[in-house]
């Protein structure tokens, strides 16, 4: 009895947490599109059977997110994370390595799609302190591993994740953000307006997501930023920046540092190259207009944004209607993805398939 | 054996099967725009320009190999040995980040992209009817004792490439199509007719 009573309770909660079903919505419609979208296939005469129901079209969609298509090697979450991660060949290590092997893409591609699909928090793209193997075969399966430095050694020192456990901050910290984007500078400011751009919609270069700091810049690498022209962007951009001054790229400074880890006193290093200020870079900086004590925290703060959520959804509803994300369902969908479903992706993907936007008439 | 084909009547018989392929029985084709027609007051007012997109170079690679019992590999090799999706890849709405740094498709079909859609559809066309009628096992033709029989033919290409039922006049456009060609160049001319009509490259 007790048991009947909880499959009710859970049938009614399953129930309220779906969204209201458009009237204007063909689930003939949205079968053909979500196997194409999400499968990579049109429906099989099966598929057709089962999937003109809507919980047939759940089953459907939900066997598409296990596919190949979507979460594997260049499949459609693969696909999603290339704007954010921008690899290049020439430059990779590990498998299949450039002429000049610095760093390996695909340990950003392999957290990308493991915080995207499954019961998992897409939050943990920004804050895991894990890093995720991948094998392809006989089908794509992902791990991740709470691997510490000397274990991640063990793989190989091109391919190393070298920033402490404690100090890492999701895609924010890998080895190849740090590379690509950090590379020698001292203040990395296009690793954080990268990130900005990424993970929370903001591009600064469009005048996007502005939140001047009082006092702010302070130009402690002598970049003469202070002039107002600069300083509309600067107060914004480079109080984002501090946190991430104290994570290695590539090289740079005297004496050098250790490439790819945490180092606190880092921006002390680059004195001579960009002035005797730059050693009072503090840790701490300004993420949308929040104090962060460091770049854990800058991610924390990140990933529980609505401006994280807004873009997250952005990029699936993207995926699926093939134009930017405007309107009532779009709001609806994206409240849900933090409300309802917790930052699970295959969720939210439900929601976007059930919107008149998609398989309305 | 593309070359013996008669490509002349082929765009008459891709207009022929028209768009309405991809319409269910509450839409109609007018003035070339598609539109559903009134349902009634007890429907809702139904969006008289419903998005229609494009298939990506892999879905219809998947979708071609699905219709002609094609593996992936055979479904179209440019002289032979390239794979087209690869060759095409960009064009037919694929990203290259690795290299070109193209990491999302083109927000618009380019001026090749008609031309790489039909490469895609001329080579697995032909490649399932050499198969069908040379030396390898029947699969999507239906042969009867003195050669093809076209109207069967007609309906297994049709129903395997649009991904379901085919109207009738479909079928008949189909079958009264082409009669002076032999039975090689009316299935391959047929095949590439519906395989790269808008229900078949466009959802």
């Amino acid at each position: 009895m007790r048991w009947t009573w909880l499959g009710l309770c859970v049938g009614l909660w399953s129930f309220a947490a779906q969204a209201e079903l458009p009237e204007a919505w063909d689930p003939g419609l949205a079968l053909r599109r979500l196997s194409l979208d999400a499968c990579g296939r049109s429906p099989t005469p099966l598929e057709r059977q089962t999937g003109i129901t809507e919980a047939g079209l759940k089953e459907v969609l939900d066997g598409c997110l296990r596919s190949e298509h979507w979460i594997g090697k260049d499949g459609v979450l693969w696909s999603l994370a290339h704007p954010k991660i921008r690899p290049l060949q020439a430059i990779k290590s590990g498998e299949d390595a450039g002429s000049i092997p610095l760093a390996d893409y695909e340990d950003d591609y392999n957290l990308f799609v493991y915080t995207h699909f499954g019961d998992r928090d897409a939050r943990e793209v920004l804050t895991a302190n894990y890093v995720v193997r991948r094998v392809d075969e006989p089908s794509t399966q992902y791990t991740a591993i709470s691997s510490s430095t000397l274990e991640e050694l063990s793989r190989g020192a091109s391919v190393a994740q070298l920033v402490q456990p404690e100090r890492r901050a999701g895609m924010l910290t890998t080895r190849w953000n740090l590379a690509s984007n950090t590379m020698f500078t001292a203040i990395p400011r296009t690793t954080a307006a990268q990130a900005y751009r990424a993970w929370l919609g903001y591009d600064l270069s469009r005048y996007e997501g502005l939140f001047p700091v009082q006092g702010e810049p302070i130009d402690y690498d002598a970049k003469d930023v202070k002039p107002a022209a600069c300083a509309v962007c600067h107060s914004t951009l480079d109080p984002l920046t501090y946190p991430f001054a104290h994570y290695n790229g590539i090289g740079g400074g005297s004496p050098g540092g250790v490439s790819y880890r945490y180092e606190l006193s880092r921006p002390g290093r680059f004195q001579a190259t960009d002035g005797p200020l730059v050693g009072e870079t503090p840790e701490f900086g300004y993420l949308m207009g929040s104090p962060v004590a460091d770049l854990v925290e800058w991610a924390r703060v990140a990933a529980d944004s609505e401006a994280f959520a807004r873009a997250s959804a952005a990029d699936l509803w993207g995926h699926f209607l093939k134009r930017p994300p405007e309107g009532p369902e779009f709001e609806e969908v994206w409240r849900r993805f933090v409300q309802v479903h917790e930052y699970r992706v295959d969720a939210l993907v439900w929601d976007i398939v059930r919107t008149e936007a998609y398989g309305g008439f | 054996m593309a070359s013996r084909v008669r490509l002349a009547s082929v765009p008459g018989l891709v207009w022929a099967l028209g768009c309405s392929a991809v319409l269910d029985e509450g839409a109609r084709p007018v003035d070339g725009i598609v539109r559903r027609v009134d349902e009634g007051p007890d429907r809702p007012p139904a969006s008289s320009e419903p998005p229609v997109f494009l298939k990506k170079a892999r879905q219809l690679e998947a979708d071609l190999a699905t219709a002609l019992v094609l593996p992936k590999a055979e479904v179209c090799r440019e002289l032979g040995s390239e794979d087209c999706v690869e060759v095409h890849n960009i064009v037919l709405g694929g990203v290259e980040p690795y290299s070109l740094r193209i990491d999302i498709p083109l927000a618009e079909p380019s001026a090749t992209t008609p031309l790489a859609l039909e490469r895609l559809v001329w080579g697995a066309c032909g490649r399932a009817v050499d198969r069908d009628l040379g030396l390898g096992p029947v699969e999507v033709l239906e042969m009867k004792a003195d050669g093809l029989d076209r109207p069967a033919s007609a309906r297994r290409l049709a129903e395997a490439l649009l991904h379901g039922s085919v109207q009738d006049e479909q079928l008949h456009a189909l079958v009264e199509f082409g009669g002076e060609l032999d039975d090689e160049a009316w299935a391959l001319s047929v095949c590439v007719a519906v395989a790269s009509s808008f229900g078949a490259v466009f959802y």
